[in-house]
């Protein structure tokens, strides 16, 4: 079945699982890497994606519906994702212990996931160091590709937020390789 | 480094980063739209009802009486079937009609009234079964609640309370959901398990369709309930469901 996203939005709030299952195959994947960028783990971010959009489906009636679905759903993602990633920042030194115990063996490393060049895989190292609001804004734009239009509907904010949180984020990111990364100044 | 080189730098890590293969999520998703929480869309948020310090004894009669009414209507039934392992049935808490505020939950309790801290093997001889423990862990604390002729062991470690039970056929946990706790299918050791998580839930020992009133407490952490052939088992805690999960199939 192929629908265009409008309608496929429209069935879906009539009730029709099919149309619902078209917007999922059709985004899952960006529902799945936003979740990944910012938890750095396969199942959570399974888990996130999914209840992305069971929750995105809940709330169907409140979609306006000549919107675009994607970046309502990264929004729903993104927020799901930040709080798992916050909830296991204050679970690790617990949950490290009790896996610790049950599981020895040490996962991969946090860059695992990046294999071309030094250098990107520097960076991407560095971005993984930002607080979070920055690694998201930049995720949005240079690794899912959105536009400004698309991003200030993923944060629930205008395009000038948009602009400013951009800007502060990549001047953060220069002073972090500035201080830590010298190697990448050139 | 000026912002062009500083964007051709994050747009090549972008380039070289590898995910992995994106899971197809469409049947899981709509398995759980199919389950009776999620069966049509909201037109609008359900009123949530949140613990507030100060239980009237009065409220914990209604929600006992609700959780008993429950039980016995034939919704209760029906929600028996659909969600829940053997020993446990989850159903929604009912909501208040427009303009009706919430009855307060009374605030959460750990284990309830007539817990009894006793040596493990003391719990064991009074429970009846042997205490079954996660692969390399030993409790902190443990306690025996008797429900009637029923007796079920808590095990306390570090992070997490390990409720474990033999329950007849007629025995159940009911656990009754308000509109802020999320219930998610999961499956331990390849049975069907169930991770409740958001607002406190409330629980209570059902024997047969009456639910026993020292039993009713409400439980703020996240409750992974699941059953093997050994024993019925009720996890509550603060780990996230990837973790209890992997102490959970540690358990025979």
């Amino acid at each position: 079945m192929h629908l265009s996203e409008v309608e496929a939005v429209a069935r879906a709030r009539r009730g029709d699982p099919s149309a619902y299952a078209a917007l999922v195959e059709d985004n899952q994947q960006a529902a799945f890497r936003a979740a990944y960028l910012i938890l750095r783990d396969a199942a959570a971010a399974e888990d996130v994606a999914q209840e992305a959009f069971v929750r995105a489906y809940r709330n169907l009636a409140a979609f306006r519906e000549y919107d675009a679905f994607r970046p309502w759903l990264l929004r729903i993602v993104t927020n799901l994702a930040l709080n798992e990633h916050r909830a296991r920042r204050r679970r690790a030194g617990l949950g490290e212990r009790l896996a610790g115990l049950l599981r020895p063996v040490a996962g991969p490393p946090a860059d695992a996931s990046l294999v071309a060049g030094e250098q990107a895989s520097t960076l991407a190292s560095a971005i993984d160091r930002l607080p979070a609001n920055d690694r998201v804004i930049l995720h949005l734009r240079y690794f899912l590709e959105l536009d400004e239009e698309e991003m200030a509907r993923v944060i629930n904010r205008s395009r000038g937020t948009v602009k400013s949180r951009l800007h502060r984020a990549g001047r953060r990111l220069r002073e972090l390789i500035e201080r830590e990364f010298p190697d990448l100044r050139d | 480094m000026n912002d062009r080189r500083l964007e051709e730098l994050i747009f090549a890590a972008a380039a070289a980063t590898r995910y992995p293969p994106t899971p197809d999520l469409a049947g899981s998703v709509l398995r759980r739209l199919q389950a009776p929480l999620a069966a049509t869309p909201r037109l609008r948020p359900t009123p949530r009802l949140r613990p507030r310090p100060g239980l009237l004894a009065a409220l914990a009669l209604a929600v006992l009486a609700l959780v008993t009414a429950l039980a016995l209507s034939p919704t209760g039934d029906a929600l028996a079937r659909l969600f829940g392992v053997r020993g446990s049935t989850i159903g929604p808490l009912p909501t208040p009609a427009a303009g009706v505020t919430p009855t307060p939950l009374p605030p959460p309790d750990r284990l309830g009234p007539g817990a009894r801290r006793v040596p493990l093997a003391e719990a064991e001889s009074l429970a009846g079964f042997e205490a079954l423990l996660p692969a390399g862990l030993r409790p902190e604390a443990v306690f025996v609640l008797q429900y009637e002729r029923f007796r079920v062991l808590v095990l306390q470690f570090d992070g997490f309370d390990l409720w474990e039970a033999q329950l007849e056929q007629q025995a159940s946990f009911g656990k009754l959901a308000p509109a802020g706790t999320e219930v998610r299918e999961t499956q331990v050791r390849g049975r069907d398990a169930y991770w409740l998580s958001g607002e406190p839930h409330i629980v209570s020992y059902m024997d047969g369709p009456r639910s026993i009133q020292s039993s009713v407490r409400v439980v703020e952490r996240n409750t992974l309930v699941w059953r093997t052939q050994a024993a019925f088992y009720r996890m509550e805690t603060d780990l996230s469901l990837q973790d209890a999960r992997r102490i959970a199939e540690t358990l025979p």
